[in-house]
C-alpha cells in the first residue's frame, strides 16, 4: 500500500533522511519513532506526497504520490500535520466539513469518534489545544471516509493530549487499520507505540534503525536510536513500557 | 457553551442590498442641483425608453453625472472589498489588503509618470482620449507590475514570499513615485495629489465598464474558489492534503486582486482601507466560509463606496473631497476600535 524504496532527503551536503526503505501494507498500523531531528516528519511527507525524495522512490497504492494530482491525492490518503495553524473563527462542525465529509450525521460521527459529541456549534478559537487538536484529528477521520484501502498519516497526533484522550487517539489509528487502511503514526510515547503498532520503525540521524512488530523491540534498538539507555519493563496487563533512564549515556560508547 | 453567534449571510445581505438601493437613490437626489424623486424617476424612465417628458436638464445630470459615479462607486467597492477577502485568505492574515502586492502602487507610478512626464504625449493626443490616458497609463502599470511580481515569486514556495516581493517592489515603486515628485511643478503636483487620494469625480460610463468587468471576474474567481480558499485558512500544507492545487489557486487569486486594484486605481485613484475593512467586518458577522463573505463584502464594499462618495461631494460642497480622505477617516477609526476590542477579549 505505502512503500519507501531507498529514499533519501538532502539539504545541501545534509542529510535528513538516508537510504530508508519501508513498506506498510493496507491494515497495518506502523509507528515511526526517533528523537527530534530523527527525519521521522520528512519521511512521513515523502511517503505522503508532500516532499519530493532527492533519491529513491515513494509509492502510494501503486504509484508515486508526486506524480498525482492535489485532489486524486486527497482521495487516497488524509494527513494530519504536526502543528494546527487554523485561527479563522469557523464552528467545529465547519472545519471538520472543510476535510470532505459534507453530510450531517458523518460530521457528527467523527466527532463522537474523537470524544467531543455535541461541540459542532462552538467556535473552534475558543477551544483548548488538545480539543483542537482532535478536531483537526476528527476533520482528518473525516476525509478518510470509512470505505478502507487508503492511506492515513499522523504526525505527532498525541501530542498536547492528556493521557486518557493519547489512548483514545491511538485506538482511532488502530481502529482505521482494522478498517484496512494502511496507518502511519509518528510518535513520541514509546508505551503507546509498544502498545498499539503492528511494526515500529526506529529512526536516527536520518537512517532507519530497525522495523520491527513491538514485542521484537529491545532495549539496544532504543538505545542506539535515542542515544540514551532505556529500560523496558513488562506489565500485568501483558503490555510493556518503555522508560528512558535520566542522564545515562549508552553502555556501549564508555565514559570519557 | 460559547457557541457561534452569527448573522444569516442571506438576511445580511437582503439588507445592505436595501441599503444600498436607498443609498443610490439618495445619491440620484443630492448634488449641486437638488432633485426630487418624481424628477429622478422620470429621468430614469426617460433612459429607459418610456418617455414621460421632456426636462432635458434633469436626464444629463442623472444619466451622464450621478450614475455613472453611483454605478463606479459600486463596481469599484465591489472590486476592492473581494479583492481584499482574496488577499486576507491568500495571506490567513484576516487584516492584509489588497495593496499589499504592491499593485497600487505600480500603477501610481505609471499614473504620476504621466501626468509628470506625459505634457509631450497629451498635446499631440486628440481631445477626446485625453480623460482616459492617466487611468490607461495606471493600468498598464498595474499590469506590468503584476507581471513583475509574478515572474519574481514564479520558483519561490509560499504566499509569505509572494507578499514580501509584493513589498520590495511597493517600495521600489514608492521610491519612484517620489522622484517624479520631486522633479514635478505645482499643477503637477496638485493633480497627482488628487489623483492619489482618489476621486470618482472622473466617472464615465466608459470607466465603469472596465471596473464592472474587474468586479465581476474577482468575484467569479472568489466565488469558484470559495471552497478551496477556506480550506487554505487550514494552513497551505493542510489545504494540499485536502485536495487543493494550492499554486494554482494563489497564481489565480493573485492575478483576480491584480485585476482589481489595477482597474480600480486607474479609473478613481487609491482608495485606502474598503480592501481591508470591509471584508474583516462582514467575516466577524457572518463567519469566514468564502461562498457567503465574497458575496456579502462585494455588496457591502460597493454600498460603503456609494457612501462615501456621497459625503465627500457633498460635505464641503460645491468642492469635493477626496474619497479616500473619507474612507480613511471613517476606515482608520474602525480599524483602531477593531484592534482595541480584540486586544481587550
Amino acid at each position: 500500500m505505502i512503500a519507501a524504496r531507498e529514499v533519501s532527503v538532502a539539504i545541501g551536503d545534509r542529510r535528513l533522511l538516508d537510504q530508508v526503505s519501508l513498506t506498510v501494507e493496507a491494515g497495518e498500523l506502523v509507528v515511526l519513532a526517533g528523537p527530534n531531528g530523527a527525519g521521522k516528519s520528512t519521511l512521513l511527507a515523502v511517503l505522503g506526497g508532500d516532499r519530493r525524495p532527492t533519491s529513491g522512490v515513494a509509492s502510494l497504492a501503486g504509484t508515486s504520490p508526486h506524480d498525482l494530482g492535489p485532489a486524486r491525492l486527497a482521495a487516497r490518503r488524509a494527513f494530519l500535520p504536526q502543528r494546527p495553524r487554523l485561527t479563522a473563527a469557523f464552528t467545529v462542525a465547519e472545519v471538520i466539513a472543510l476535510g470532505g465529509a459534507v453530510d450531517a450525521a458523518a460530521r457528527a460521527r467523527a466527532l463522537a469518534a474523537v470524544g467531543l459529541d455535541g461541540l459542532g456549534e462552538r467556535l473552534y478559537p475558543t477551544l483548548s489545544g488538545g480539543e483542537q487538536r482532535r478536531v483537526q484529528l476528527a476533520r482528518v477521520l473525516a476525509q478518510l471516509g470509512d470505505g478502507g484501502d487508503r492511506a492515513l498519516f499522523l504526525d505527532e497526533p498525541t501530542a498536547a493530549l492528556d493521557p486518557r484522550q493519547q489512548h483514545r487517539v491511538m485506538a482511532l489509528a488502530r481502529r482505521a487499520a482494522d478498517l484496512g487502511h494502511a496507518v502511519v503514526v509518528v510518535l513520541h510515547e514509546l508505551t503507546l507505540a509498544l502498545a498499539y503498532a503492528d511494526r515500529i520503525a526506529l529512526l536516527a540521524h536520518g537512517r532507519l534503525i530497525a522495523c520491527v512488530p513491538p514485542r521484537r523491540v529491545t532495549e539496544g534498538h532504543l538505545a542506539l536510536t535515542y542515544d540514551t539507555e532505556f529500560e523496558l519493563v513488562a506489565l500485568p496487563s501483558g503490555a510493556r513500557a518503555a522508560i528512558a533512564r535520566a542522564d545515562a549515556p549508552p553502555r556501549s560508547r564508555g565514559h570519557l | 457553551m460559547i457557541a457561534a453567534r452569527r448573522i444569516a449571510p442571506t438576511r445580511l445581505t437582503a439588507g445592505l442590498a436595501a441599503a444600498v438601493v436607498a443609498l443610490a437613490l439618495v445619491a440620484c437626489l443630492v448634488g449641486a442641483v437638488t432633485l426630487t424623486p418624481g424628477q429622478v424617476v422620470a429621468a430614469l424612465g426617460r433612459g429607459l425608453g418610456l418617455d414621460l417628458d421632456g426636462a432635458r436638464r434633469d436626464d444629463v445630470i442623472v444619466w451622464t453625472l450621478r450614475l455613472p459615479r453611483i454605478a463606479l462607486a459600486l463596481t469599484a467597492g465591489a472590486a476592492l472589498a473581494v479583492a481584499g477577502a482574496l488577499m486576507q485568505a491568500l495571506t490567513r492574515n484576516p487584516l492584509a489588503e489588497p495593496g499589499l502586492l504592491g499593485v497600487s502602487n505600480g500603477a501610481a507610478v505609471a499614473a504620476v509618470g504621466f501626468i509628470v512626464l506625459g505634457d509631450p504625449l497629451v498635446a499631440r493626443a486628440p481631445a477626446a482620449v485625453v480623460p482616459f490616458l492617466v487611468p490607461v497609463a495606471a493600468f498598464l502599470g498595474a499590469l506590468a507590475t503584476t507581471a513583475l511580481i509574478l515572474a519574481l515569486a514564479r520558483r519561490s514556495a509560499g504566499s509569505a514570499t509572494l507578499v514580501l516581493i509584493g513589498v520590495g517592489v511597493a517600495a521600489v515603486s514608492g521610491a519612484a513615485t517620489g522622484l517624479l515628485l520631486f522633479v514635478a511643478d505645482d499643477a503637477q503636483l496638485r493633480s497627482v495629489t488628487f489623483w492619489s487620494m482618489g476621486s470618482l469625480g472622473g466617472a464615465r460610463w466608459v470607466l465603469v465598464v472596465p471596473v464592472a468587468v474587474a468586479a465581476a471576474v474577482t468575484l467569479a474567481v472568489a466565488w469558484r474558489q470559495a471552497a478551496a480558499l477556506d480550506r487554505l485558512l487550514l494552513g497551505e500544507a493542510e489545504a494540499r492534503h485536502t485536495g487543493v492545487d494550492v499554486e494554482r489557486l494563489r497564481r489565480q487569486a493573485a492575478l483576480a486582486i491584480a485585476l482589481a486594484t489595477g482597474a480600480v486605481v486607474a479609473a478613481c485613484g487609491a482608495i485606502g482601507f474598503v480592501g481591508l475593512l470591509v471584508p474583516h467586518v462582514i467575516r466577524g458577522l457572518i463567519g469566514p466560509r468564502h461562498r457567503a463573505l465574497v458575496i456579502v463584502s462585494a455588496v457591502a464594499g460597493g454600498g460603503l463606496l456609494v457612501a462615501a462618495d456621497l459625503v465627500s461631494r457633498t460635505v464641503v460642497a460645491p468642492a469635493e473631497l477626496p474619497i479616500g480622505i473619507v474612507t480613511a477617516l471613517v476606515g482608520a477609526p474602525v480599524l483602531i476600535a477593531i484592534a482595541r476590542a480584540r486586544g481587550a477579549a
